[in-house]
């Protein structure tokens, strides 16, 4: 064979290869089950699974919401105001906006056909940078050629020192992520035996099984954290007169932020639901968030972050630290949560009418 | 930068496309050592000058020993350059840890401090394959080397340079003196080769280490079928880090048009130790019988003697492993399985051949433990739940794994039989490209998102 031709055979068979290689990822895309059956968002879609048509209300979050939210309560009040939900609790440790937008979609795979109402925490948006979990499943998961798009566009407007090395992260996501990188973890999970010990069930799904815990108290590292809080009590409220002086700084909320939030709303709405935004009660302002209900791009917004409005949920005896809540804490901001909500819910049904 | 990451693919897709595209073969050869200087300089590039100065203490001892009146200075001067970064980077701190835990055993108290330096990655590996090039060329196998480049070239070549095969110079360098021609480069056999590699190391060995570490990092919360479990996947795991990484480095080596020998041949098939160190880690065997075992005395002499070479040589090869006395007692293992297989063959007796590969197989585990364990006395809980089927804990993870093992050895005995790669062979292009590229999407598909270094590279 002349050495041309053979060079267009190579470039053939290469092509053919790319092609091949497409086609079957995009196939394995289809057949390979979410996550990898072990991280705490696959232990609550998974326990949420075969209920999803008793729950009519979800709270989407991190941390926060999974020690903050008590549905039983929230329940309880609301139906106490006339109002019939049923729960469930889908915070996952560090979940970020684009997380929640991920476990929102696994939701609606499911197809689930009571849901009314989607709540969610989505935090601040800057935090989608904080890649330690980028090559966990649902880090990967997130990190499809959209949104990683719009976080580089985040980080290319961005002052972080770091914004090279994060960029760097959130490509190797996205690359693992078109690869279909540990897509079968699951399977492979299986195969080799491991599954969630019955200690991380408990921990990610509660003693109700609804999602909440604080559990999280048996950790040890977070036991230290607490017990450092504890001593501190005098820096915290230092800091909560800090963070109570903060002004709201003139900008308007990143397009890259109001991009996410604009596709949550219309995967609630195509869930046949009503989105609700809810700011807990914590150390970390949400500005954007708030920037972006001003701007009447998301409505309603419940907000629980003013200490002065709120100060029995920033008093020191209702916090496990300054990010959140304790049992006290969660009953207190459960309470007026469905309050606020069944407010809500009646101007709402008030205004249809 | 490990081949099974991302970053990799695309650093070797610039070396491969520019080493292709250049016409001389000295362009070729300077763009391939710039390459393999940037490859080891990702690692840290403080260590450079290291591996540098290592390249021009080999060339010019060497050189002297042709132009001087007395080579074996100059072979001295390689050895101890050569010996001492190892013994520096490599083994001073082990050696005062030892020298103080014996002086406190001695009742003194002793005030010895570690100087905690970093372990310079690969330079176990290409310090021996200076060391070789240097008594090559004072044995006179080996004419030395007069272009520095291309000396250079082949201490650090990328595709093997931070984890072996350990190359020898008399393999490599007279490939670099004509040119590479494309067409006599087996694409298709290092395309196979490499996906298999990737296969062995994303798929099954990163994926397996999740039983492993855990199991290691506290054996006596397991029951002894947590035990078998996890050194049996403990040696899948360390056979398919290691081997994967040589198939990938013989696979990219190759495309680059430079042949390395096969540094693994399916040694859990092994009928008795001697065979399996003829299939194991085979650069590193080959070396250890020719750079020290033979030199040693070989088998020559008394039977006592033979022995003793022997278990002088398995426990320096424990020790250039890491260093640590689990390593030494494993090399020691591995030098009583070796001398008592000696006897045996002595005695005229001869074991099935099945039986064999079982008791060969076991013990290697068993030797695994010690490679593998954080501690002796971690090692020694682990050996007691493998051998005398202790259960000191509670957690298991049933037999689901253990068919799996069974599973994976079924498809590494297909693998043996070579009958998958020689079907691939007779494929048309069209054929081969489709099964190459829905492989790779499948192989992707089950590799693990969390990468982990090379099992070797700590070597």
């Amino acid at each position: 064979m002349s050495e041309p031709r053979a060079r267009l055979g190579a470039v053939a068979a290469a092509l053919l290869c790319l092609a091949t290689f497409v086609g079957a990822a995009a196939l394995l895309r289809r057949v390979t089950p979410h996550g990898s059956g072990l991280e705490r968002m696959d232990v609550k879609l998974d326990a949420f699974a075969p209920r999803k048509d008793e729950f009519t209300l979800l709270f989407l979050g991190s941390s926060r919401t999974i020690r903050g939210f008590v549905p039983a309560q929230f329940d309880a009040a609301l139906a106490a105001r006339g109002v019939q939900v049923r729960s469930f609790n889908l915070g996952v440790p560090g979940g970020r906006l684009p997380e929640m937008l991920h476990m929102l979609e696994r939701v609606a795979e499911l197809e689930p056909q009571s849901l009314d109402y989607v709540l969610i925490d989505p935090e601040d948006f800057e935090l989608i940078h904080d890649t330690r979990n980028a090559l966990a499943q649902s880090g990967i998961a997130w990190h499809d050629p959209a949104t990683t798009q719009l976080a580089l566009e985040h980080l290319a407007t961005s002052a972080r020192d770091d914004r090279f090395e994060r960029a760097a992260d959130h490509l190797q996501a996205l690359g693992f992520n078109l690869l279909n990188v540990g897509r079968t973890s699951r399977w492979v999970n299986a195969a080799l035996g491991r599954e969630p010990s019955p200690s991380f069930v408990a921990d990610s799904l509660g003693a109700r099984g609804d999602g909440h815990t604080a559990l999280f108290d048996e950790q040890e590292t977070l036991q230290a954290r607490r017990r450092r809080f504890e001593r501190g009590r005098a820096e915290y409220e230092r800091m909560v007169e800090v963070y109570r002086a903060q002004p709201q700084p003139e900008r308007a909320p990143p397009p890259q932020f109001l991009a996410l939030l604009a596709r949550f709303e219309a995967g609630v709405r195509a869930l046949g639901a009503e989105p609700v935004y809810v700011i807990q009660p914590a150390l970390a302002r949400q500005w954007d968030l708030i920037a972006a209900a001003q701007a009447g791009a998301i409505e309603p917004l419940l907000r629980y972050d003013d200490p002065e409005l709120h100060a029995d949920l920033f008093a020191h005896s209702s916090r496990f630290d300054s990010l959140h809540l304790n049992d006290v804490g969660a009953e207190i901001f459960t309470r007026k949560l469905a309050s606020d909500f069944a407010d809500w819910v009646t101007r709402r049904e008030g205004a249809r009418k | 930068m490990i081949f099974s990451e991302l970053r990799f693919f695309v650093f070797f897709a610039l070396a491969f496309g520019v080493h292709w595209a250049l016409r001389s073969n000295t362009a070729r050869k300077r763009w391939l050592l710039v390459c393999s200087y940037f490859f080891y300089g990702l690692w840290d590039w403080r260590f450079l000058g290291l591996i540098a100065g290592s390249t021009l203490l080999d060339y010019f001892a060497a050189l002297r020993m042709r132009s001087s009146s007395s080579p074996r200075a100059w072979l001295l001067v390689s050895l101890v350059g050569n010996l001492g970064s190892l013994a520096l980077f490599k083994y001073l701190d082990f050696f005062i840890e030892s020298a103080a835990q014996l002086a406190s055993a001695l009742g003194f108290e002793p005030n010895l401090h570690t100087l905690g330096l970093i372990l310079p990655v690969g330079i176990s590996f290409y310090t021996f394959q200076t060391l070789s090039y240097s008594i090559d060329v004072y044995r006179r196998e080996l004419e030395p080397v007069r272009r520095l480049d291309d000396f250079a070239l082949f201490v650090s070549f990328f595709p093997q340079l931070v984890a072996g095969p350990i190359v020898r110079a008399v393999d490599f360098l007279p490939q670099l003196d004509t040119a590479r021609v494309w067409r006599d480069v087996r694409v298709r056999a290092c395309l196979t080769l490499f996906l298999v590699g990737f296969v062995k190391k994303a798929c099954v060995s990163d994926n397996v280490v999740q039983l492993v570490d855990p199991y290691f990092a506290q054996p006596n919360a397991y029951d002894a079928l947590g035990a078998w479990t996890a050194t049996l996947f403990y040696a899948v795991q360390i056979y398919c880090d290691f081997s994967g990484y040589s198939d990938m480095a013989i696979a990219v080596s190759g495309l680059l048009g430079y042949e390395l020998r096969v540094n693994f041949d399916f040694p859990y098939f092994a009928a008795s130790i001697k065979e399996f160190w003829r299939r194991w880690h085979i650069s590193l065997s080959s070396w250890l019988r020719d750079y020290l075992y033979i030199p040693l005395g070989g088998s020559r002499g008394s039977a006592w003697f033979a022995r003793r070479n022997l278990m002088l040589t398995m426990l320096l090869g424990g020790l250039w492993h890491g260093a640590g006395w689990n390593f030494v007692i494993w090399g020691g293992l591995h030098g009583l399985a070796l001398v008592v297989h000696r006897l045996w063959e002595e005695s005229g007796r001869k074991l099935p051949a099945p039986l064999g590969m079982l008791l060969t197989f076991l013990w290697v585990c068993m030797a695994w433990i010690f490679f593998r364990a954080s501690s002796l006395e971690s090692a020694w809980t682990s050996v007691r739940s493998f051998v005398g089927f202790a259960s000191p804990g509670e957690l298991s993870w049933g037999w689901t794994p253990l068919a799996t093992f069974a599973a994976l050895a079924g498809a590494h005995a297909l693998g043996a039989t070579h009958a998958v790669g020689r079907w691939l062979e007779r494929r048309s292009e069209a054929a081969y490209a489709m099964c190459y590229g829905a492989s790779f999407a499948v192989a992707f598909a089950f590799s693990n998102g969390a990468v982990k270094p090379f099992i070797y590279f700590q070597f």
